[in-house]
This record gives C-alpha cells, sequence and structure tokens, in this order.
C-alpha cells in the first residue's frame, strides 16, 4: 500500500478537486479498460449509470457491476473474435449499449456503434448500416437480445453480417467474467470507430485511440470542472460523439454518476429532460441548440410543478452554432425555476478530435457580441453595435494548440482575423479508417516553419481579444440539422433518382432560418412535372435521409462552372435572393 | 372496441392539430398540406414524427406510442385512428 491508495480512498469518500483527488496524470491509466477496473475497484458500489426508461422503473447500474458485465460480454466476444477485430455496437440506447461497448473494448476490440436498423423503416435505415459494415470489415455483432432473430432479419439486407458471430449481450451470464482476461492494449490501441463524419457513398469512420478517449474526458473534466460529485443527466445518442464522450465514458472517467435516457424520450417529452435534472439533483447537462428550443416552445408550467433547476452548474451547448435566441429565450423560460444563465456552456468540438476542442470558462455567462457584418464577409471580426450577434464557443483546451489558418494561402492569422480552425492535441484522431489520402489531407496539415501535424476542421473563425474561439461558419459544406451532420451529395443522389422527371441537375445546401438551419433543395424538372417533382424529392429526402426539405424546382439549368461542375454557393446565393421565386 | 359518440368530433379537431403541427415542422402553410398524402410525401422526418405525437399525446391527455405515424401513415387516417374511428390499419 503506497500514498497512491491512502488517496484514491480519500477521494473515494470525500469530494475533491479533480487535481487533488489524483485524476488526469498523476494516475493515469493507459486504457480504458484500466481505468473502467480501477474505478471498479474503488467505487464498486457507486451508481454509476441510472437508465430511465420511457416505461417501467429506473435500473441502476454500479460501477462493480457495469465492470462485471464488462467481464462476461468480453470474455463471450474474446472467444470468437481477435485483439484489433472491428465489432459492430447495434445496440438501443440504455444498460445494453454500455455493456456492449465496454464488453468490445474488454475483448480488446474496436467498438463501431451503429443506430439499430428500425423495424418500420428497415430499407432506409439499413443503407448506413451497410455503408459502415462495408467500409470497417467487422468480425462480430452485438445485440441486445434475441441475437438469432436479429440476425436474421437485419442480415437479409447486409449479407456481410449474415456469417459472423452475433453476441445478445442481456443473454451472457455473469458467469462467464470468470473467464475474461485483460487485453493488452495501452493507449495507442484502436477503441472505437466513429462513423459521424462522412456521407452514406463515402462513409469515414474516425479512428479513436484508449490514448484519444482518455485525453478528450481528461478535457471534459477539466473545462466543465468534473470530479466525483459531478451528476450528469444525457439523452443523446450513444451513437455519435456527444452521446458517447458525454454520457458514457466521462462519467467513469471522472468517477460520478449519470442519468441516461433515450433520444425519442425526450423528443416525445422535452419536460422530461428538465424534470430529470431536477430529480436526480444533476449538475451537468447538454443538448445541441435546437433541444434547448424545443423545450422552450413545448414544455408548459404544470409539467414543472416542484421542479428546480438551481444545481445545473453547466448546460453546455454544441453540435451545431449557438444562437443568441436560443440562449436568451431558454433562460427567461426557466430562470423561475432556478436556471441561471451562468450554467450556459456553449462549446466546440467535432468527431475528428474526439469530442470537445473548446468550452467555458464556467459559471461565467455565455459572450455574445455583435459584429459588423461587412467586415465579417471580408474576414475581419470588428465589434459594432447593432450588427451580426456571434456566441463565443469559450476558451481552447490549454492542452491544445489551436490555429486560425488562411486556408488557401496556409499562413497562421491573428486574432480578429478569420480563418480555418485548426487543432492538434491528443484528443485529435489519428486518421480516418483504411483512408490515406482524406486523412493526410484533414489530418497531417502543417504550416510553414513548424513540425506539427494539424487536424483541419473545415470550420471557419476567429479569436478574440480574450483569445476566445467564435465559429462564424463552414468552409466544409456539411449540412447541419438538429445537431446532426449530413453531405449535399448525399442528398442530391436521393434526388436525381427520385423521379423520372428530373432533368440531371439537383443541388443541396443549408439556409440559415429562425429555428436554425434548414435544408433546401433546388431540382431542374420541366414544369409540367414540377408539383410531381416536388413531392418526390421531398418524400425520396424524408424516407432515405429522415430529414425534412424544401424543394424548388426550376426549368434552368443550375449554376455550373464551365467544366460542369455544380455551384452549390451560387445556387444558395440565387435562392436566397429569389431567383428560384416559385411560379 | 366500441365507437364513442363524439368520435367524429373529436377527430375533427386532431386532424387540424396535426395540420398544424405539421405546417409548421415543414415550413409550409396550412392549406397546402395533403391529408391524404403519406407523412414522408409531406417530407415529415421521424425526428418531427416523434415530437408531433409527443405533442398529441399531452394534448389528448394519453401515452400514444411514435410508431402509429408508419401504422397510419396520414393525417387523415391518423386522426380518424387517435378519434376512434379506425382500430386497426387494415381499416385504413
Amino acid at each position: 500500500m503506497g500514498p497512491g491508495d491512502g488517496l484514491r480512498r480519500l477521494a473515494a469518500s470525500v469530494s475533491l478537486p479533480a487535481a487533488v483527488s489524483g485524476f488526469g496524470r498523476q494516475n493515469a491509466c493507459p486504457d480504458f479498460v484500466q481505468l473502467l477496473r480501477r474505478r471498479a475497484a474503488d467505487y464498486a458500489e457507486k451508481t454509476l449509470y441510472t437508465f430511465v426508461p420511457g416505461v417501467g422503473a429506473n435500473v441502476e447500474v454500479s460501477y462493480g457491476a457495469q465492470d462485471l458485465r464488462a467481464r462476461a460480454v468480453g470474455a463471450a466476444l474474446a472467444e470468437r473474435t481477435r485483439p484489433g477485430d472491428r465489432v459492430v455496437v447495434l445496440t438501443p440506447p440504455g444498460a445494453d449499449f454500455a455493456t456492449a461497448f465496454f464488453g468490445a473494448l474488454y475483448a480488446g476490440c474496436v467498438a463501431v456503434p451503429a443506430w439499430p436498423p428500425e423495424a418500420q423503416r428497415m430499407a432506409s435505415t439499413v443503407a448506413r448500416l451497410a455503408s459502415m459494415v462495408e467500409d470497417s470489415q467487422p468480425s462480430a455483432v452485438l445485440v441486445a437480445q434475441g441475437a438469432e432473430a436479429q440476425r436474421s432479419r437485419i442480415a437479409e439486407f447486409v449479407p456481410a453480417l449474415a456469417g459472423l458471430p452475433w453476441i445478445a449481450v442481456g443473454e451472457v451470464a455473469d458467469e462467464q467474467a470468470a473467464g475474461w482476461r485483460e487485453p493488452s492494449l495501452g493507449g495507442d490501441a484502436l477503441a472505437a470507430i466513429q462513423y459521424t463524419s462522412g456521407s452514406t457513398a463515402s462513409p469515414k469512420g474516425v479512428m479513436l485511440t484508449h490514448g484519444n478517449l482518455l485525453a478528450n474526458c481528461d478535457a471534459v473534466m477539466r473545462l466543465f470542472g468534473e470530479g466525483p460529485d459531478t451528476r450528469g443527466v444525457i439523452w443523446l445518442p450513444p451513437y455519435h460523439d456527444m452521446g458517447l464522450i458525454g454520457g458514457v465514458l466521462s462519467p467513469v472517467y471522472v468517477a460520478g454518476t449519470c442519468a441516461l435516457m433515450a433520444p425519442h424520450s425526450f423528443l416525445m417529452r422535452p419536460h422530461r429532460w428538465l424534470r430529470m435534472m431536477s430529480e436526480f439533483g444533476a449538475t451537468t447537462s447538454g443538448a445541441p441548440g435546437f433541444a434547448f428550443d424545443l423545450c422552450v416552445d413545448r414544455v408548459r408550467a404544470e409539467q414543472l410543478e416542484d421542479v428546480d433547476l438551481s444545481g445545473w452548474r453547466v448546460a453546455f451547448c454544441g453540435a451545431e452554432r449557438v444562437r443568441p435566441a436560443t440562449i436568451d429565450r431558454f433562460t427567461r423560460a426557466f430562470e423561475p425555476y432556478g436556471f441561471d444563465r451562468r450554467a450556459f456552456f456553449p462549446c466546440y468540438g467535432l468527431a475528428e478530435s474526439t469530442l470537445i476542442v473548446s468550452g467555458g470558462p464556467m459559471d461565467t455567462p455565455p459572450r455574445v457580441r455583435s459584429y459588423d457584418p461587412a467586415a465579417l464577409d471580408a474576414g475581419q471580426a470588428s465589434e459594432r453595435e447593432g450588427g451580426a450577434r456571434l456566441v463565443g464557443c469559450g476558451l481552447p483546451d490549454p492542452e491544445a494548440v489551436l490555429e486560425i489558418v488562411d486556408p488557401a494561402a496556409r499562413r497562421a492569422l491573428g486574432r480578429g482575423q478569420i480563418g480555418e480552425v485548426w487543432v492538434t492535441s491528443r484528443s485529435v484522431a489519428g486518421g480516418y479508417w483504411r483512408r490515406a489520402e482524406e486523412t493526410a489531407e484533414v489530418f497531417g496539415a502543417q504550416l510553414p516553419g513548424r513540425s506539427e501535424r494539424f487536424l483541419r476542421t473545415g470550420d471557419l473563425g476567429f479569436l478574440d481579444a480574450e483569445g476566445e474561439l467564435v465559429i462564424t461558419g463552414r468552409l466544409k459544406e456539411l449540412i447541419k440539422i438538429s445537431g446532426r451532420g449530413h453531405y449535399p451529395q448525399d442528398f442530391e443522389a436521393t434526388a436525381l433518382t427520385s423521379h423520372p422527371g428530373v432533368r440531371g441537375e439537383a443541388a443541396a445546401f443549408a439556409v440559415e432560418g429562425e429555428d436554425g438551419e434548414r435544408l433546401v433543395l433546388v431540382v431542374r424538372a420541366r414544369s409540367a412535372e414540377a408539383e410531381a417533382v416536388r413531392v418526390a424529392v421531398r418524400e425520396a429526402i424524408a424516407r432515405v435521409h429522415d430529414v425534412g426539405a424544401e424543394v424548388v424546382v426550376t426549368g434552368a439549368a443550375l449554376p455550373s462552372t464551365l467544366s460542369g461542375k455544380l455551384q452549390r454557393l451560387q445556387c444558395r446565393r440565387l435562392y436566397v435572393e429569389g431567383g428560384f421565386a416559385a411560379k | 372496441m366500441a365507437h364513442r359518440p363524439d368520435a367524429e368530433a373529436d377527430t375533427e379537431a386532431i386532424r387540424a392539430r396535426l395540420i398544424e403541427g405539421i405546417a409548421r415542422a415543414v415550413g409550409v402553410p396550412p392549406e397546402r398540406i395533403d391529408v391524404d398524402r403519406p407523412f414522408m410525401e409531406l417530407g415529415v422526418s421521424s425526428h418531427d414524427a416523434t415530437a408531433l405525437t409527443g405533442e398529441l399525446g399531452v394534448w389528448l391527455g394519453r401515452a400514444i406510442s411514435p410508431l402509429v405515424v408508419w401504422d397510419f401513415p396520414t393525417i387523415d387516417a391518423l386522426a380518424r385512428h387517435l378519434g376512434g374511428e379506425l382500430d386497426s390499419p387494415l381499416d385504413a
């Protein structure tokens, strides 16, 4: 027994600031398996997760219990796989997801989380899964229950999965844990592949090592001021960075506790989120901006009886640009219930950097400033009253190196100048799975005279006088709807095959609306078929991509270059200026 | 399942509510919403559908599964189902 053990025991019984309790560097674990094992040893009886189902009683899982389930599933999986194999985690949000994810890691495998295809929308929801399977070449599939039934149902649409072992984590006995052997991992071992980037046609799996996950959990801990007394509430999908890091991994890292609810439970009844914050005495919770707006629009006073939000210290908001109106309206609506504007914590991040790049500082209201729009267009951030209001995304993690770069000249810019955000840190992933070219282009950027390799985020922004990052736009053609990313090419491909009347041209782009970004598709067709085409494209987009779109039909050729390349920005400009006005 | 006497009135109110909610979600004026078109043809995503059924459930004071939009996939069919006129998707 050494000094470290005494400190750990003290930390387990008393709430200490993170630096003193020894989390992070001093007590560093090289991989997430060893981290969960250590947490289970020190906090065996402490509740790690509380799963709140739509119907029925809450399910509490202690650190000890989660480790036991991970060992059982890990042992079962290790019988059928080899270290480094990819394993599809195809469980619904909840207890089975966490067990499957950790089970994959405990087997020394690489977790590939994926939305389970929906029975009612099998054809369209399965396309994304098929694309991920083709790209990652998994060796096994983890589901919650009924392995055989699920395999026959899904493998019909994704034949590559038919011959693989399918394991239902809910059906693995605890006794199997006895056969578990700790895998030899370390920080550089791959832990997961995140498919949030990229399109269905061209999937891009972000390779996350154990080191990446630990480093970003560490960043979250420092920026969000977390520790063993942190109580989180998360309803975000665990298949994407915010839900995975925020809801599943970060609580383990800080030895906190987190209540989890499925995304559709929130969407159905947004007041559940606020009630959970109050009932669990939660300190930390967040979501993309649309969720805060949804609460303002739909939650009623009678649903908030006895709700007390005064314990909410960090209301993080990210995944899409935070709008000043969202902050103002949410604060106004819920201040009477104890919500404090200083809790608002706009942040910026992306899957390519595991999750968080900047955020905070804590306990300060979000910084909203007004800038001259013409200067912004010209690449300068110059404050001016009555101009365009922009919300700051917080201070970059001090452990990271962040530069604002002129993307064409590859030259670092100064404060107040707008350029592409480049970042390098231990959270930045090694690259995209088996995509050498894109990896070199996106993850291997260099500045003259400097040896670091930077991640090119594809987002535009500037650092203000105080060093706070402000995101102003996007260089990459990603479209974000309700916090989810989509590529225009995917929408266009769907539109082009949706109706025989579509004359070979379609352009997809996002337009800033009152409620955030909304999708517009301009499609070329003869005016006689305009209505039929409009309906067909709208239906196809909803069916394949599950997004609503405004569809505009035009008889004219769409703007393109001399060599025939579609110019989306031109289309967008024409649309905004009313150039495609409906007849 | 017995026919409730005020089922028609409920159906009318539910239909109007659905039209208004969907018009808002897809950004189209209510008068242009076709009550016999499948939701997907109106451009309703599952996010919108989930949110809408949640709202409807609160308004009607009972739990409605978001899966009903698949079994009764038009405004008219869904309104008639929730109003008690249609018991099974086969009637739609």
